[in-house]
């Protein structure tokens, strides 16, 4: 039975819940028809509803943008704050299953060990010790290949932590640190490992072009605790977002290597996007990206780029001039200063 | 059981929380990386800056991991995920406020108490003028009681059902509506002065 509603304070106070879920259309039929009848009679609740309805309506809902990955520093705090609630693979489960292969390694490397010693006595010791990391190798590969990228850098770590001084330890740092950088973004972890392969192997690290540019990289970026790595992350996965996430990176921090990989991912897209010209040449790209962008901090730095293309790719003097010239006067001190610094380089005496 | 070769992009909320639950983190990345965003926007809008939010929001996702074991398979994730977000931006917003009194009692009450605001004249007065109402509408925020903001912020920015946020405060609906109204009138009284000016230019 339908209640014929009065308009006494008492059923006013009733109907200032429905008000405010009707504005979110947030009510059963009945309700609605409960409170229409009652707005109908009631000039008081009606200037009422309109007024919130012109509230809600006033105050935006778009969404502040997420421009990075939370996922690596929540990992790293709950690696720190939570030893017995690990992350990615490190709970109890994970654990004795590691526990129960190192004692099968290392009972199997002391069976292996007592068999040679009464079969092989003269097997140099070296042979010995790089079997197990060998194995490992194989196994991380399999990993790999199966895209269980966590297990292969987990399976790698406790190897090396078993047999450091192998003769494939270097190698299994290489991959270590590969695994870390490029497939898991794990960036603390990245820089770790290629400083440890810089200490340890570094006959082996110097023949790394890519290991040595990721570890300056990293250090560079650890003094921001890697913020501009996961930025650079969350921008090449933003989709359609993907270049102004690029550009707002690239002012944000202006002065670092990252926004140096930043700005080639521009260069890249224009030319992907088939901007006219950008399928030039690598500076036309590089041009078009930076007329795309608003921000003029990130403009700049992107004349600081073309000038680097001019200067290194192109040899030209001239023009990379100009465009130094140009960023030496913004009022960026950290781009200006790099900018006079190219400028010096190339007035400088020639080798 | 745990495969190495599950694709945890396939799964629900509901069947990655109940992984995670069974003790596969695993499912707890994908958990993140899939909500990390709406956190990260309620943190914000309680919080009113990045670096805040961005703490608020970190905190709030270890805390869901921490205390999986208290989310019910009866219930939807993502509500008692910003459940929690909002209660730890509350946290938050309570420390901050107690350590500015404790530093610099005039400094809060300065902030809180809004001079009119003038119409901007340059060219981009529009942009300032937007930026003015976002830092007004967080300040108003901040005037709500708990539950009133939690309710509000769910309901307005998060778009959840009110049956849900009642499920989630372990309240009636009907008491979330209530909640509801309040927070609409404390924000019409804060921010009244903004839109009328609008409406009168």
């Amino acid at each position: 039975m339908k209640k014929i509603l009065g308009v006494d304070a008492f059923t006013c106070r009733r109907m200032r819940g429905l008000i405010a879920a009707s504005i979110y259309n947030d009510l059963s039929q009945n309700e609605l028809e409960t409170l229409q009848s009652h707005l109908d009679a009631c000039p008081s609740c009606r200037k009422q509803a309109a007024a919130l309805q012109r509230v809600a309506a006033f105050i935006p809902v778009g969404a502040p943008v997420l421009d990075e990955d939370l996922w690596p520093a929540i990992r790293r705090a709950a690696r720190r704050s939570e030893p017995d609630r690990q992350l990615t693979g490190l709970r109890f489960g994970w654990r004795a299953s590691l526990a129960f292969s190192l004692c099968a390694l290392l009972v199997g490397g002391f069976t292996y060990g007592v068999y040679r010693s009464y079969t092989m006595d003269e097997t140099p010791v070296v042979a010995q010790e790089s079997q197990p990391l060998e194995n490992d190798l194989a196994a991380v590969a399999a990993m790999i290949e199966d895209h269980d990228y966590v297990s292969a850098y987990r399976r790698l770590e406790k190897a090396l932590e078993v047999n450091p001084k192998s003769p494939l330890a270097g190698e299994a740092r290489v991959q270590l640190a590969d695994l870390a950088y490029s497939k898991l973004n794990w960036y603390a972890e990245a820089y770790e490992a290629y400083d440890t392969l810089f200490r340890e192997n570094p006959a082996l690290f110097s023949l790394k072009s890519e290991c040595i540019s990721r570890r300056e990289l990293l250090d560079e970026a650890r003094v921001y605790d890697y913020a501009p790595l996961y930025a650079l992350d969350a921008a090449r996965r933003a989709g359609e977002d993907s270049f102004e996430r690029l550009e707002s990176l690239v002012a944000r921090y202006p002065g670092t290597l990252t926004a140096s990989l930043a700005a080639e991912d521009m260069a890249r897209q224009s030319l992907e996007a088939g901007l006219p010209g950008a399928g030039e040449s690598h500076v036309a790209a590089m041009e078009c990206a930076k007329e795309r962008c608003n921000n003029p901090v990130a403009i700049a730095r992107l004349k600081l780029e073309i000038g680097h293309i001019y200067m290194r790719e192109l040899k030209d003097a001239a023009k990379a001039r100009s465009f130094y010239n140009e960023v030496a006067t913004f009022e960026d001190k950290t781009l200006a200063t790099m900018a006079e610094g190219s400028l010096a380089a190339l007035e400088g005496p020639a080798e | 059981m745990k495969s190495d070769q599950t694709n945890w992009q396939d799964l629900t909320d509901k069947e990655l929380a109940l992984a995670l639950k069974q003790g596969e983190d695993e499912a707890f990345e994908e958990l993140v990386r899939r909500h990390q965003g709406r956190v990260y926007a309620v943190a914000y809008r309680l919080t009113g800056n990045r670096e805040d939010a961005l703490d608020v929001a970190q905190d709030s996702l270890l805390k869901a991991y921490q205390r999986i074991e208290a989310w019910q398979p009866t219930g939807s994730f993502l509500p008692w995920l910003l459940r929690l977000t909002t209660n730890q931006a509350i946290d938050f917003l309570r420390r901050r406020k107690r350590q500015r009194h404790e530093q610099l009692d005039e400094t809060f009450v300065g902030e809180t108490e809004h001079a009119p605001i003038e119409p901007s004249v340059s060219d981009t007065g529009q942009r300032v003028r937007a930026q003015e109402i976002d830092e007004r509408i967080r300040e108003a925020l901040v005037v709500l009681s708990d539950t009133q903001r939690v309710v509000f912020v769910l309901r307005h920015f998060e778009g959840l059902q009110l049956s849900e946020i009642a499920e989630e405060l372990g309240c009636t609906v009907g008491s979330v509506k209530v909640h509801l109204f309040r927070a609409l009138k404390k924000l019409q009284k804060e921010l009244g002065d903004l839109y009328e000016k609008d409406s009168g230019r």
